[in-house]
């Protein structure tokens, strides 16, 4: 069962990163938007460590704004970054 | 993360085409699997000197926090020479070592994200130190040895049969 619905105003989880994880850390603990909705795929933490037949999570695109990420950010306020994220590193806002 | 889907469009197109596998394995072990290991191509030898320069600054601060928070591939926002996006010629043996890890990924033997692991596991130091495809061939080496492909005996036996060969040549 999906957690988050296109449109929803997401938080991207801040953790200690053990083993192999894809979220860069400037854009853990901050808020976006999801922008689509993914199929589920075999997450890293799994897939990194030869696990083919690991755990899945739905995959969702995350829109954040560059001025939320970066604080000297000197271009438009209406710029944005998307990536893709994964569900078990999306928090309810 | 735009190249984890890229490589599922991309294992999808090798599997309509089987040319382009060929291709890959051809390449792979056309001149033999392990001369992929040919070290003295690369930069590997000249690199030290690299290591004191350059510099992906973990933040002093709290620099065991930081580490447990940021993968050494992590660098986005740290302090950073400019990039270099001018067009480059890749040398026979990245192309080789490109093929070899392809063809890794294509038999369902390492995944991309088992080589990324593979990467980071080297520590700040070494990655820092290493080319893009010094990485990659670094990366062959550990995981056919780890996962029992290859013994560290035969990889040290045949650089050296390489290198021999190699030194003859010139």
């Amino acid at each position: 069962m999906r957690q988050f619905k296109t449109g929803e105003r997401v938080r991207i989880a801040n953790r200690v990163t053990v083993g192999h994880v894809r979220v860069p850390t400037y854009v853990r603990g901050k808020i976006g938007i999801v922008d689509r909705e993914l199929p589920e795929f075999l997450i890293p933490e799994d897939d990194a460590f030869g696990r083919p037949k690991g755990r899945t999570r739905p995959l969702y695109i995350v829109r954040l704004r560059m001025s939320d990420l970066w604080s000297d950010y000197r271009g438009s306020s209406e710029d944005t970054l998307e990536l893709e994220i994964f569900e078990n590193w999306l928090e309810k806002v | 993360m735009i190249e984890a889907r890229d490589y599922r469009n991309c294992i999808q197109a090798n599997k309509r085409s089987a040319c382009q596998l060929e291709d890959y394995i051809y390449l792979a072990f056309h001149v033999g699997t392990f001369s992929t290991f040919l070290f003295p191509h690369s930069r590997l030898f000249q690199s030290t000197a690299c290591l004191t320069e350059v510099s992906v600054g973990l933040e002093k601060v709290d620099e065991k926090s930081a580490m447990l928070h940021r993968m050494v591939s992590d660098i986005g926002g740290l302090p950073a020479e400019p990039l270099n996006i001018t067009d480059h010629q890749l040398l026979p043996w990245e192309k080789r070592c490109h093929a070899l890890l392809e063809t890794l990924a294509f038999l369902g033997v390492m995944s991309t994200e088992e080589k990324r692991r593979y990467v980071e596991d080297m520590g700040q130091t070494i990655y820092a130190a290493l080319s893009y495809y010094e990485k990659w061939i670094m990366t062959a080496s550990n995981f056919l040895v780890t996962k029992g492909y290859i013994t560290p005996d035969e990889l040290a036996a045949k650089i050296a049969e390489v290198r021999k060969r190699f030194e003859a040549e010139q």
